[in-house]
């Protein structure tokens, strides 16, 4: 039967603390607060599931072997974050190289990767919902690393500019050239999308009389 | 005003990250320019499609995995500190 209890909820600070003090219940706590938006931000960074779900075991064992140093006047929160950020970036940063050693998908400059989708079916279907996030996160998986991880923390993760400068350890002002150019790019890419699957769009804007 | 020295505002606009006097200026500027204005609501759109993105549930056995994993790395540790 389940308690009623009027209990506040821990902090998640306070559960770091047991956990560090042995309490087995309270790591397990933390674990079922973040696994979603550990795993989550896993899958957006690297865009598919067993990447994330290998980045947020290795996430929550960091974390885990981490938490002697963690200090407790600090927020829970971006801290792991930074932990699941950088693990994400080592691991694009490795998959870049053994993808570059395999074949050219690296553009001229190193940063972007050559568009290599195929639209060939596109124009027959309709333009669905599930679509529409197919493509969001394929047009994520293109961004360049250091700006992802930033677009993925702000509109994925609600984090603020100054969280997401904590989280990644550069200043405000990077954060925010890396997110506005990031935008600029997924506003070129989706909108060049919408228009190949809404052969309508180019018409001309209706006004209302 | 032009519009390279707009831009960073409107970005910043759309994370209502600008002060009133920024905001009043991004707003007087799209009034006036339609290219900008366009680009404000591209954008804006882009975030909702992001935002809109969804999130994906792990899979109970991957939860369960990374309990027993935990749980090992707990055993391993005791052993450690015998």
């Amino acid at each position: 039967m389940r308690l009623l209890t009027t209990r506040r909820e821990l902090t998640d600070e306070e559960l770091v603390g047991r956990s560090r003090d042995g309490d087995q219940d309270a790591f397990a706590r933390l674990v079922g607060r973040y696994e979603g938006k550990i795993y989550n931000l896993g899958y957006r960074m690297l865009g598919n599931r067993e990447e994330a779900e290998d980045i947020t075991q290795e996430t929550f064992l960091h974390t885990y072997r981490a938490l002697k140093s963690f200090r407790l006047e600090e927020r829970f929160s971006p801290w792991i974050y930074k932990i699941a950020s950088n693990l994400c970036l080592d691991r694009l940063r490795k998959l870049k190289h053994s993808a570059a050693s395999l074949d050219a998908r690296v553009g001229p400059d190193g940063d972007i990767p050559v568009q290599v989708a195929d639209w060939s079916s596109a124009p027959d279907r309709l333009y669905e919902e599930s679509e529409a996030r197919a493509d969001t996160q394929e047009a994520i998986n293109e961004l360049p690393p250091k700006y992802k991880v930033v677009v993925v923390l702000r509109h994925l993760h609600d984090l603020s500019y100054d969280e997401i400068a904590r989280v990644l350890g550069v200043p405000q002002g990077t954060v925010k050239t890396r997110l506005f150019r990031a935008r600029e790019i997924l506003r070129r890419k989706l909108e060049r999308l919408y228009q190949q699957m809404r052969p309508d769009a180019s018409e001309g804007e209706r006004v209302a009389p | 005003m032009k519009c390279d020295e707009v831009y960073a505002w409107l970005q910043a606009y759309l994370d209502t990250a600008v002060t009133p006097e920024e905001e009043r200026m991004v707003e007087k500027h799209i009034r006036s320019c339609a290219s900008c204005r366009r680009r404000l609501v591209e954008l804006a759109q882009t975030i909702r499609t992001l935002e809109k993105a969804g999130e994906l549930t792990p899979r109970q056995e991957f939860t369960r995995r990374l309990m027993d994993r935990l749980q090992q790395e707990r055993g391993a540790e005791r052993e450690v500190s015998k």
